[in-house]
C-alpha cells in the first residue's frame, strides 16, 4: 500500500499541488527554524585550567532554537583554546567530560533542543521568582560550563554528535510512529536523506533540512469541515484551496500529534492527542490540556441557557491560571493541535508544550 | 496495545503477584519497579580508585547473600513503565558498581544481567547497542518517564511482535492484560535476566 501518491517525489522534482506549502504554513516553520536564543557560558571559575586568561572565560552564542548543545561544543572549545586556555595546561581536558549546568543548578541535557531548554528555563525562573513575567527583553541563558566529573547519576548521554545525532534520529522515527502507526516514512529515506536532515540541522539549513523532512512532515492542509459552521474559522489560515478530496498525509489524518507537555522544574506528560475530537471539531490547545491537566487548564463551562434578559449568553468565564510556550511564543488557547503539529513542531517532530503559571 | 489504565491496573495486579516488584504510585505516571543483583561474567575484581573506597564500604543489606568488595557485584534498579508512544510496557533499568558508579554499555553487556546473543554486524558504539536493519537501537539511554533520570531502556517496538505472537498460543479466556504483560516480561527476559 503505497501512502506516498503525489506528495513525494522522487528526487525532490517539481511540487505536487498539495505539496506546495502554503505561505503560512512556510511562515510558520521558517519562524520556528530561524528562531534563535542568547546564550552564555561561563567556565566554572574553580575548573579554569592553570595560566588562563581570566575575565575572558564568559561566550556569548546566539543559538538555533531547534539546534543542541553537542553541536555548539566545537565552537566554545575553539574559542576557549584560542582565547582563554594555556595550551599546555588544557591538552590534558577531554571534551567528553564536558556538562552544562544552569545558574540554579539544573543539569541541562544533550538531547533536548536548545529552544526547549530555554523556554522551560525561562518559565522556571519566572515561577520561582516573584519577579514579573517574561519582560520583552530575552534574558540569555546563562550556564557554567564544567570541564570534569559529569553527574552521571542525571546526565548519562556523552555528549557526542553521533549520540545526539541517534537519539534525534529515534525521536523523529517515534513521532512517525505516533503520527501514523508505523516508522516507515522515516525508514523508508534513503540512508543519503537521513543523514540529510541531520545536516541540516548541524549546518542550521532550512532549505537542506525541509528538502527531506517534508517527505514525513504531514502537509497543513484544513481539517475537514466541522459540524458546527464558524466554530473554528477564525482559527484556521487562510488558504486558497478548498478541501475537496480527503488527504491521507494531512495534518487531520493523523492518529495522534507527537506532543509533550513540559511543566516547570516538574515532569513531562506525553499523551495521546488527536486532531480531531470524537465530535469531528479539531482538538484545541484549550480542549487537550483541559483534559490533561484541568486544574491549570479548567474546562469552560458551557453557556447558560438564553432568557429573556440575555438572549445571547456567553459561557462564563474561567480563571486563567496558567499560560502555554511554544517556540518561545505565548499561545492561544484556540489553536488547533494539527496544526501546531505541523508548523510550531521542533526539527525532531515534537510540539513541546511548555506551561508556565501566571502571576 | 493497552492503554495506560489497562497498563497501571494489571501492573498493580502483577505487584502483588510478583513479591520482588512493587508499584510506585508517582505523579503523574505510575510505574514498576525493583532492585537485583547481578555479576561480572569476567569476575575481575575492580581496579584503581575504587578499591579503596570499597574496602570502606558498609555490607549493604540490598546484597545480603555477603559477596565481598569487589567481587564484581553489579546493582541493577529495574523498571517497568508505560510507553506512551508504542503503548506498550517498556524495560527501563541503570546498573551501577557496588561504589555508585554506573557501567558502561560495554561493562553492562558483560555482566548476567545481559542475556542476549548479539547477532554479527550489531554495533555497541558506547551510547546504544543496534541489531543490523532494525529502525530503532535495541538498548539505548533515556530519561526515565516519571522520574526523569538517565537509564537504559530496551526499545519497545522491539518487543510488542514478540508478545503478539506468543499471546496467539494463549487460550482466548486467558487474554488478559495481567497476561499480556507476563509474556512480555517473557520476551524481555530473553534480553535480560530478569
Amino acid at each position: 500500500m503505497s501512502n506516498y501518491g503525489t506528495t513525494r517525489q522522487p528526487g525532490g522534482g517539481a511540487p505536487a499541488k498539495d505539496k506546495t506549502t502554503d505561505y503560512h504554513t512556510a511562515l510558520f516553520r521558517r519562524l520556528s527554524w530561524e528562531g534563535t536564543v542568547p546564550i552564555e557560558i561561563r567556565v566554572d571559575p574553580k575548573e579554569l585550567p592553570a595560566n588562563s586568561d581570566r575575565g575572558l572565560e564568559c561566550y556569548y552564542i546566539q543559538a538555533p532554537r531547534v539546534s543542541y548543545l553537542p553541536l555548539l561544543l566545537p565552537e566554545i572549545r575553539r574559542f576557549l583554546m584560542d582565547v582563554v586556555f594555556d595550551e599546555a595546561a588544557a591538552s590534558g581536558l577531554k571534551e567528553e567530560d564536558w556538562w552544562f549546568e544552569t545558574e540554579e543548578g539544573t543539569i541541562t541535557k544533550w538531547h533536548w533542543p536548545i529552544g526547549l531548554i530555554f523556554d522551560n528555563h525561562t518559565i522556571s525562573l519566572s515561577v520561582r521568582s516573584s519577579a514579573p513575567v517574561a519582560s520583552s527583553q530575552a534574558q540569555p541563558l546563562r550556564l557554567i560550563l564544567h570541564l570534569a566529573s559529569p553527574p552521571t547519576e542525571k546526565l548519562m548521554l556523552q555528549p557526542s554528535q553521533e549520540a545526539c545525532k541517534q537519539a534525534f534520529m529515534g525521536q523523529l522515527k517515534e513521532a512517525d510512529f505516533i503520527r501514523w502507526g508505523s516508522t516507515k516514512r522515516v525508514t523508508g529515506l534513503r540512508k543519503l536523506e537521513q543523514d540529510g536532515i541531520w545536516e541540516g540541522i548541524r549546518e542550521h539549513n532550512f532549505d537542506d533540512y525541509w528538502r527531506v523532512a517534508s517527505k514525513v512532515t504531514p502537509s497543513a492542509t484544513l481539517p475537514p469541515p466541522a459540524p458546527a459552521p464558524g466554530a473554528s474559522a477564525h482559527a484556521r489560515p487562510p488558504s486558497t484551496d478548498a478541501p475537496s478530496t480527503f488527504d491521507r498525509d494531512g495534518a487531520y489524518s493523523v492518529r495522534s500529534i507527537p506532543v509533550r507537555v513540559y511543566l516547570p522544574d516538574g515532569p513531562i506528560l506525553q499523551e495521546f492527542a488527536p486532531p480531531l475530537l470524537e465530535d469531528g471539531s479539531p482538538n484545541t490547545l484549550n480542549s487537550f490540556l483541559s483534559t490533561h491537566l484541568p486544574l491549570l487548564f479548567p474546562p469552560r463551562p458551557p453557556a447558560p441557557p438564553p432568557s429573556r434578559s440575555k438572549p445571547n449568553p456567553q459561557p462564563p468565564s474561567v480563571p486563567q491560571l496558567a499560560y502555554v510556550m511554544i517556540q518561545g511564543v505565548v499561545s492561544p488557547s484556540e489553536a488547533e493541535m494539527g496544526w501546531l503539529g505541523v508548523c510550531m513542531a521542533g526539527a525532531d517532530g515534537w510540539l513541546s508544550i511548555c506551561v508556565g503559571i501566571n502571576r | 496495545m493497552l492503554s495506560r489504565s489497562d497498563f497501571d491496573s494489571a501492573c498493580q495486579a502483577l505487584a502483588c503477584k510478583l513479591e520482588d516488584w512493587e508499584w510506585e504510585d508517582k505523579y503523574p505516571y505510575g510505574y514498576l519497579t525493583r532492585c537485583k543483583n547481578y555479576r561480572r561474567n569476567s569476575a575481575s575484581i575492580a581496579e584503581g580508585p575504587e578499591l579503596g573506597e570499597e574496602a570502606e564500604l558498609e555490607e549493604d543489606e540490598a546484597t545480603a547473600h555477603a559477596t565481598s568488595p569487589g567481587s564484581g557485584d553489579v546493582i541493577s534498579q529495574q523498571y517497568v513503565v508505560y510507553s506512551p508512544g508504542f503503548q506498550v510496557p517498556a524495560f527501563y533499568f541503570t546498573v551501577h558498581n557496588t561504589n555508585g558508579t554506573p557501567l558502561t554499555l560495554d561493562e553492562l553487556m558483560d555482566t548476567t544481567l545481559f542475556k542476549f546473543e548479539v547477532p554479527a554486524g550489531s554495533s555497541a558504539n558506547g551510547y546504544a547497542l543496534s541489531l543490523p536493519d532494525a529502525p530503532f537501537p535495541l538498548l539505548s539511554q533515556g530519561d526515565h518517564p516519571t522520574l526523569g533520570t538517565p537509564c537504559w531502556y530496551l526499545h519497545p517496538c522491539e518487543t510488542k511482535n514478540a508478545v503478539d505472537e506468543l499471546c496467539r498460543e494463549v487460550e482466548e479466556s486467558d487474554r488478559t492484560t495481567v497476561r499480556w504483560i507476563e509474556l512480555w516480561m517473557m520476551t524481555v527476559g530473553s534480553v535480560v535476566d530478569l
